[in-house]
C-alpha cells in the first residue's frame, strides 16, 4: 500500500513540476503563448475551417498555460490556509478589505464557492463592505484569469487591471456600507461576528499531504472541466469576430472616451464565462480597440446580468444597482486613467 | 444499532461538486449499513442564515458527521469519507 501512495504522489509531484517548470521556461524565454492568427490569415479560408484553425492555433500556444493555470489553481485552492482567511475576512474590521483584495482571489475560482462565501459573509456579520469587496474581487482577480489575462493580453494590462479591481472592490464595499441601505443591511447581522459557539461546530480533519495533493489536482481538473467546453465554444464565436468583424467599427468606437465608455457598457451586461472576455478582448484589440477601452472591458465583469441576478436575491435591488452603477464608474474611470496617464486612449 | 448523521452543504441549485460528495456520502452509507450502522445523509443549504449562524462560513462542498463540519472545500473520496463517519462512531 504504501509503495503505491509514494508512486502516486511521486507522479502528482512531477505532473506539477512539469507545468511549473516549463512555463518558468516559456516566461524567461519570452516565447509567446499567445495566438497568432490575424484576421486576414482566418478570411482567407473557407468558413468551416476559420474556428479549427484559430482554436489550434490557440491549443498549440495556450495549453502550457492553461495547463499551468489549472493546475496552479487547485495547488491554491487546496493549501492555502482558508480558514485563517475566512476569519480574517469576517471579523468586520478594516483589515477585512485587505484580505479579501489579496488572497481571496487565489482560492475562489469556483463560482459555486463564491456566492456562499460572499453570502457567508453577510450572513455572519462581516459587514457588507468586505462581503462586497469579496464579490467584486474574486472573479475579477481570480488566479485562472490573471494568468490568462497576462498571457493574451500581456503583463501592462493585466496588472493595471488587476490593481484597478482590487482598488475598485474596496472602494465599492466602503462606498456601499456607508449608503443608507447598505447600513440598514448590515444591521440585520450585526450581532455574530466570531460567535464562539461556530467555532466549535468546526473541526477540520488533518489530511497527509498526498491526499490533499490528489485533492488539488483533482478540483483543477475539475475547473478544467467546467471551463473548457464554453471556452472551446467561445473560441469558436471569437474567431468568426476576429474575422468579420469590421475593423473600422472597433477603431471608431473603440477609441478614445468613448470607446472606453462603450467598452465599459458593452462587457458588463455581456455575459461571458470565464476566459472568453479575455480572449474577446484580444480579438478587439487585434481589430484596434485602444488600451483604455481594454481596461474598460475587462472591468465589466462583475456587473454582469448572471451575477446581478444572484446578488439581488441575497441583498434586494437597492444594493444591487448601488454595486452595478459604482462597478461602472470605475470600469470607465480605470479606463481612463490608465489611457490617459499610460498607454493611450 | 450505531447512528450517524451525515450533512452535505451546498448551494441551491445544487453544484456539480456537491452532488459529488452526496454521492460519495452515500456509496458509504450503503456500505456501512451492511454492517448495521445507520447512516442518515442529509442536504443542506449552505446560502443559509441557519447553516452561517451555526457553523460559520463554509466553503461549499462541505461535510459535516454529527453535528462538526469535518471537511470543506473539497470533495472527498469515497475511502476518506469512509474514515471520517467510522471515526465518528
Amino acid at each position: 500500500m504504501e509503495h503505491k501512495r509514494v508512486l502516486k504522489t511521486g507522479l502528482m509531484l512531477g505532473f506539477i513540476l512539469f507545468f511549473v517548470i516549463m512555463m518558468a521556461q516559456a516566461i524567461i524565454g519570452s516565447y509567446t503563448l499567445t495566438p497568432k492568427s490575424t484576421a486576414e490569415d482566418l478570411r482567407a479560408l473557407p468558413l468551416w475551417q476559420i474556428p479549427l484553425v484559430y482554436i489550434w492555433d490557440y491549443a498549440q500556444h495556450g495549453w502550457l498555460c492553461l495547463g499551468f493555470a489549472f493546475t496552479v489553481s487547485g495547488l491554491f485552492a487546496e493549501f492555502i490556509p482558508q480558514r485563517f482567511m475566512l476569519r480574517y475576512m469576517s471579523s468586520g474590521k478594516p483589515i477585512s478589505y485587505l484580505i479579501a483584495i489579496l488572497l481571496s482571489p487565489l482560492f475562489c475560482v469556483c463560482s459555486c464557492t463564491m456566492v456562499p462565501i460572499y453570502a457567508g459573509l453577510l450572513y455572519a456579520g462581516a459587514g457588507i463592505g468586505p462581503a462586497l469587496t469579496f464579490l467584486y474581487v474574486a472573479p475579477a482577480n481570480n488566479l485562472l484569469a490573471d494568468i490568462v489575462t497576462i498571457q493574451v493580453l500581456g503583463w501592462q494590462i493585466a496588472v493595471a487591471d488587476m490593481m484597478a479591481a482590487g482598488v475598485g472592490a474596496v472602494l465599492i464595499g466602503y462606498v456601499v456600507s456607508k449608503t443608507p441601505w447598505g447600513k440598514a443591511f448590515e444591521q440585520r447581522y450585526r450581532k455574530n461576528p466570531g460567535n464562539p459557539g461556530q467555532v466549535a461546530a468546526v473541526e477540520l480533519v488533518k489530511q497527509p499531504v498526498d491526499e490533499r495533493l490528489w485533492s488539488a489536482l483533482k478540483f483543477g481538473g475539475h475547473i478544467a472541466k467546467q471551463i473548457l467546453p464554453a471556452f472551446l465554444v467561445g473560441l469558436v464565436i471569437v474567431s468568426y469576430f476576429q474575422a468579420f468583424f469590421p475593423e473600422e467599427y472597433v477603431e471608431a468606437y473603440l477609441t478614445g472616451p468613448l470607446g472606453v465608455v462603450l467598452a465599459a457598457l458593452l462587457s458588463g451586461p455581456l455575459y461571458t464565462p470565464t476566459l472568453i472576455e479575455v480572449v474577446l478582448g484580444k480579438a478587439l484589440v487585434n481589430l484596434g480597440m485602444s488600451p483604455g477601452a481594454t481596461i474598460a472591458w475587462l472591468l465589466g465583469q462583475p456587473y454582469d446580468v448572471p451575477n446581478s441576478l444572484s446578488n439581488y436575491r441575497i441583498v434586494g435591488w437597492k444594493i444591487v444597482l448601488v454595486y452595478d452603477l459604482l462597478a461602472f464608474a470605475v470600469a470607465v474611470t480605470s479606463g481612463l486613467i490608465y489611457g490617459l496617464l499610460i498607454a493611450g486612449l | 444499532m450505531k447512528k450517524i448523521n451525515a450533512e452535505v452543504f451546498g448551494p441551491d441549485p445544487p453544484c456539480v461538486r456537491c452532488t459529488a460528495v452526496k454521492q460519495n456520502v452515500e456509496a458509504v452509507a450503503k456500505k456501512l449499513a451492511a454492517e448495521g450502522i445507520e447512516v442518515e445523509v442529509k442536504r443542506r443549504n449552505i446560502i443559509s442564515e441557519e447553516v452561517i449562524q451555526r457553523y460559520g462560513i463554509l466553503l461549499s462542498p462541505a461535510l459535516a458527521v454529527n453535528g462538526i463540519v469535518k471537511i470543506m472545500g473539497k470533495v472527498p473520496d469515497v475511502a476518506v469519507v469512509e474514515r471520517l463517519l467510522r471515526e465518528a462512531l
